[in-house]
């Protein structure tokens, strides 16, 4: 039960993160206003939960 | 100033290819589903903790530097007037001619109205969504600055404490007027018009 919810938080780790590498990349190859604060604000704050997220689910099975 | 052309491109290309190394790690965990192990991690950690953060970096820069870009003001349709002007070899507005200064030249719409400070860069971003978000809910309003325009941001460049500033008639009278910033450097008849909007014609 518990490492099928922590299975369920990488993949949801990893698909934040591939949303927030998508709005990166459309911000470099589209530099115009919104896709540039789409990236540095939502893009940026999506990232860094993915990447909490991906620690949580590591530093909490390593607890015994 | 800031990244050159080719140092920009570098960064773009660095970002692209650091998401499409991570979204493919990421993509092929999600496809294939493996076990969380120990090397099922370090590939996430790979894909989410050290390509992703090198690539949002890369973008951020890139972000930052396109945003100081003339033509990156001028996508706002709103702005339209002001930086085709600005680009306008034969305008006599103030923003033409700063244009066509090599120091400003490309990024002259943010040398000019960038705040001043420490966190300058920061500040003036920050204001950048106000702007954004005004485009956005009142797109037809024209656009208008939100405070006084500072005679720092001239001074930045124009020193008011060089001898020859003193040695022009109009700058003695109101020095301190100028010093203390109660009389702007582009009030009528001294350096405006600034923009079209403001009165520039063209010659």
């Amino acid at each position: 039960m518990i490492r099928s919810s922590h299975e369920r938080l990488a993949r949801v780790a990893a698909i934040l993160t591939l949303v927030a590498l998508a709005l990166m990349v459309w911000s470099v190859l589209d530099p115009r206003p919104l896709s540039t604060v789409a990236a540095m604000t939502v893009g940026q704050v999506i990232g860094t939960t993915s990447l909490v997220l991906f620690l949580v689910v590591v530093f909490v099975r390593r607890r015994p | 100033m800031g990244f050159s052309v080719a140092a920009l491109r570098v960064l773009v290309g660095s970002t692209v290819a650091l998401a499409g190394i991570s979204a493919l790690i990421l993509v092929v965990f999600l496809v294939r589903r493996p076990p969380l192990g120990g090397m099922t991690k370090a590939w996430l950690l790979m894909g989410i903790g050290v390509l992703s953060p090198l690539a949002a970096l890369a973008g951020n820069i890139v972000g930052f530097e396109a945003s100081k870009r003339r033509e990156f003001c001028g996508s706002c349709h709103t702005m339209t007037p002001y930086v085709a002007d600005a680009a306008d070899s034969g305008s006599k507005t103030l923003a033409a001619f700063h244009s066509r200064n090599e120091h400003q030249g490309e990024v002259s719409c943010y040398v000019c109205h960038k705040n001043y400070g420490l966190f300058a860069s920061a500040t003036t971003k920050v204001r950048g969504f106000r702007h954004l978000w005004a485009y956005y809910t009142h797109p037809d309003r024209p656009p208008k600055l939100y405070s006084p325009y500072l005679n720092r941001r001239c001074t930045e460049c124009h020193s008011m404490t060089l001898p020859g500033f003193d040695d022009e008639p109009e700058h003695a009278t109101i020095k301190t007027e100028l010093r203390a910033g109660t009389t702007s450097c582009v009030t009528a008849g001294c350096h405006a018009p600034v923009h079209p909007s403001t009165g520039g014609k063209k010659s």
